[in-house]
């Protein structure tokens, strides 16, 4: 899926070259303007110039999915809204990647009814989940800092298998990610 | 279609406490407001005075003047007037709601000009007989009175419309329609409103209806098995 | 996903724009704007009938965010639905709270003590302004002016700020209990309202210096959407939306609750009824709220109870329930079965930031509502949009959507 992949023959690593472009997509990843409910306030909040999250890493909100990277599902998916959201998100073009902001969309919230999806991962994949109702802008920070962290390891060769050995990486990446930001990452101790 | 002193207050907004004095159901409200809640010492609590002495409803006696221009015009239709606090409440038979809100709206003293809620209430656990009640809640910008309305329907009764007397009624009524299926005989465009238009699964304020439905939402094509919840991009 | 798929799902079909022709050279087109739409205030659907660039009739399709919020609180007691009234109009919590406190203690017959009255006021109307800011930065985004939203947010922050110290939640504040508060209003709290008091008229004046005899302001909001008095009535509509078309019904005044009738405010009334009149109403306001704020903080006793004493249904301070037996049995009995007002029913209606917010409680005497029925002002205030729509240009439909004030969650609940 990357985009240096095919251009060459066989038996060619394209590692490096992928990291560039992922780093590019990390740094500017720009996300579907689409706020649902309450979470969308505080959305709108982070972007706004007392947390500047858009300036900060880069992010610019799209009206179209067409052009997004990245949706940022705020607030609760309705069983009238679930296949909007699978069309939007179906509309993107990858690779794409789904945060889904507050417990709402993570399980339903406090609205455990006939009439909400208790999360929206039955509907769509979901890359990161930030708790909260709703999460401070502050929070959204953090998740969307998880995310670059994922998204620069987007389409790399694995060296390693397994659960404990995923979150072993994942450390790795941040301290990485850290250093590479000029910043001194602690290693989580566990 | 109406002239203009209709749509405002006799009173001007800045005096609202003389003139409630001028009203003799109003006059203890200033002496009662924001005096100690009555207390006793066993722990049973009296209701607060100005709760309802405000007056806000009219007056809370037999000879409300809605009531009795109801009665002077339907007799025995209309079949009861209830306080609880400062409110007033009159029940009156289906057949002549439509009529009821018209007189109510068309008098010029009472000038109930405003619909502010129209909503049902499912009465299966609290009666056997009629199953729903619907009640409206009025609103008099000239007295600056309230006053509900309310008519007991079966399940499969009809009601007739009020949007021919109110426009509020419109959306109003088509969310009673949506929330308690009850149907409005006469409506312009009676469709499910809040819930999807293709929604199968009956009409969730009934008493009867489970708080959490029939049925969880599936995604399209997992039916037989989970969606993946987590999607992990090291593996495409 | 195809047009035949969806109608299998059974939650609903969106994708509906098509052409008509109507021979003789007529056509009209449905055009299809929303839920995902980035001026329709959420999810809200709208599906335009076009003759060329003027609309025909517009159908607003809701029901996008519709939770079940009424039949949730049909399951829960009294004192444990706050929280969903946080998130009806999740833009002013403080306001919702307010409203369905009142309606459960007009049911219980009590009342809070005068400062916690005071308290409520303040941040009621504090959240009235935050409420403003956010339909006044997106109104203007939606028209055109794409900065107003960076400064009403900024201002915004700062009272989020405020409702943060006071209660620790910026937006879902959950802060109103019933029978008053449990934590009182801390001396420094008073100091950031007395800054805000203070700097905010300043902000407002260069809000209004940008936007009010703006040209650009005055083509796309004078004579649009323009609402008749007698039209506002018959829709039912409350709040700016009423008081715009010029009549004066502000339930503040009319029928006024809490300490209102202490305060000295005005109502402003517009003449015209277009969209350029309720801007106008609406900044009015903000400037009346300050001075609402600024009363309750002179007249508000400096000292005294904030929590009603009612031992039936009022939570027992937490001091006493760690000291006293009594106390500690009603906190236990009031936490695992709550209290069970009188039989009856109550309607209490407040004006909310967009208008009349009624709550209507039908109580059996058991610990929770039977019928819990929450009248939102912007659901009946959105039905005059066909209204206001048609005949109006396309450009124009985004403008009539702001004017409303409308908040999806408030709308659908």
């Amino acid at each position: 899926m990357g985009v240096a992949e095919n251009r060459f023959e066989e038996n060619v690593l394209t590692t490096s070259v992928d990291w560039v472009f992922n780093w590019a997509r990390r740094s500017s990843l720009w996300w579907l303007q689409f706020g649902l409910a309450c979470c969308a306030i505080e959305m709108i909040a982070a972007m706004q110039p007392r947390f500047d999250m858009g300036e900060r890493f880069g992010m610019l909100f799209r009206a179209s999915p067409r052009q997004a990277d990245l949706m940022i599902v705020a607030g609760t998916v309705t069983k009238k809204m679930a296949p909007v959201v699978r069309t939007l998100y179906d509309q993107m073009s990858e690779p794409k990647w789904v945060i889904s902001m507050g417990s709402c969309a993570n399980i339903g919230g406090p609205f455990d009814t006939y009439a909400v999806v208790q999360g929206v991962d039955q509907v769509i994949p979901v890359d990161v989940y930030v708790p909260g109702c709703p999460p401070v802008p502050e929070a959204l920070y953090y998740g969307v800092l998880e995310l670059q962290n994922k998204v620069i390891k987007y389409d790399r060769v694995l060296r390693k298998e397994g659960r404990d050995a995923a979150d072993a990486q994942r450390d790795e990446d941040r301290i990485a990610t850290g250093e590479a930001m000029g910043r001194p990452v602690a290693a989580a101790s566990r | 279609m109406a002239d203009q002193d209709e749509l405002q207050p006799t009173a001007s907004p800045d005096d609202v406490v003389t003139a409630n004095e001028d009203n003799p159901w109003m006059t203890e409200i200033a002496a009662a407001q924001l005096t100690e809640p009555a207390h006793d010492k066993t722990g049973i609590a009296k209701v607060h005075p100005s709760l309802v002495l405000t007056g806000f409803w009219g007056p809370l006696q037999e000879d409300h003047p809605a009531y009795v221009a109801l009665t002077t015009a339907f007799g025995d239709k209309v079949e009861d007037i209830a306080f609880f606090r400062d409110e007033v409440t009159i029940r009156v038979h289906p057949s002549i709601w439509v009529d009821a809100h018209t007189l109510l709206r068309d008098d010029k003293d009472l000038a109930y000009r405003m619909l502010s809620d129209l909503t049902a209430v499912d009465m299966l656990k609290l009666r056997s007989f009629p199953r729903f009640d619907i009640v409206s809640t009025l609103y008099s910008i000239k007295n600056r009175w309230r006053l509900r309305m309310k008519a007991g329907i079966e399940d499969s009764e009809l009601i007739e419309t009020l949007t021919s007397v109110y426009a509020a009624a419109g959306w109003l009524e088509r969310e009673a329609y949506d929330m308690f299926g009850i149907t409005f005989d006469g409506h312009p465009d009676l469709r499910r409103m809040l819930l999807a238009d293709d929604w199968e699964e009956g009409h969730p304020l009934r008493k009867d209806y489970p708080i959490r439905g029939y049925s969880q939402y599936v995604e399209p094509g997992f039916e037989q098995g989970a969606a993946p919840r987590v999607r992990d991009n090291r593996r495409l | 996903m195809a047009t035949t798929e969806q109608e299998t799902t059974g939650f609903g079909t969106w994708d509906v724009s098509e052409e008509r022709d109507l021979g003789g050279g007529q056509r009209e087109m449905v055009l299809n704007m929303g839920p995902q739409h980035p001026s329709t205030h959420g999810v809200m659907r709208l599906l335009l009938t076009l003759d060329g660039e003027t609309i025909i009739h517009a159908d607003p399709i809701i029901g996008y965010l519709h939770r079940g919020i009424e039949k949730i609180g049909e399951n829960k007691r009294y004192s444990q639905f706050t929280p969903w009234t946080d998130r009806t109009d999740y833009t002013a919590a403080p306001l919702n709270n307010l409203g369905y406190i009142l309606a459960v203690e007009k049911l219980c017959g009590i009342i809070a003590p005068e400062r916690a009255q005071y308290i409520r006021v303040i941040m009621a109307e504090l959240s009235r302004i935050a409420a403003h800011m956010v339909w006044l930065g997106t109104h203007a985004l939606d028209i055109g002016a794409l900065s107003m939203a960076l400064f009403t947010f900024i201002e915004r922050e700062k009272i989020l700020d405020i409702f943060e110290e006071f209660c620790g939640a910026r937006l879902t504040t959950n802060m109103m209990e019933i029978g008053g508060f449990s934590r009182d209003l801390k001396p420094s709290t008073v100091e950031k309202i007395e800054q805000l008091l203070k700097e905010f008229p300043g902000a407002q004046q260069d809000w209004e210096d940008l936007l009010s005899e703006n040209p650009i302001w005055l083509a796309r909001t004078r004579g649009v959407g323009v609402i008749e008095p007698e039209a506002a009535i018959d829709y039912g509509l409350t709040g700016a939306c009423l008081r715009g078309s010029g009549i004066n019904y502000d339930i503040r005044k009319a029928q006024p609750y809490l300490i209102y009738d202490r305060l000295d405010f005005e109502v402003p009334i517009g003449t015209n009824g277009d969209v350029y009149d309720r801007y106008l109403v609406r900044m009015e306001e903000l400037r009346q709220t300050l001075r609402i704020i600024r009363q309750c903080l002179d007249q508000m006793p400096a000292d005294g109870p904030i929590m009603s004493n009612d031992s039936n249904y009022v939570i027992p301070p937490h001091d006493n329930v760690l000291r006293t037996a009594e106390d500690m049995q009603r906190h236990f009995v009031w936490v695992i079965k709550g209290f069970s007002p009188p039989k009856g029913e109550v309607y209490s209606a407040i004006e909310h930031s967009k208008g009349e917010l009624g709550h209507y409680i039908v109580s059996d005497g058991t610990a929770m509502p039977y019928r819990l029925r929450i009248r939102t002002p912007d659901f009946v205030n959105l039905q005059v949009l066909p209204y206001m729509a048609e005949g109006a240009m396309l450009a124009d439909s985004v403008a009539l959507i702001g004017t409303i004030d409308i908040v999806l969650g408030s709308v659908d609940r």
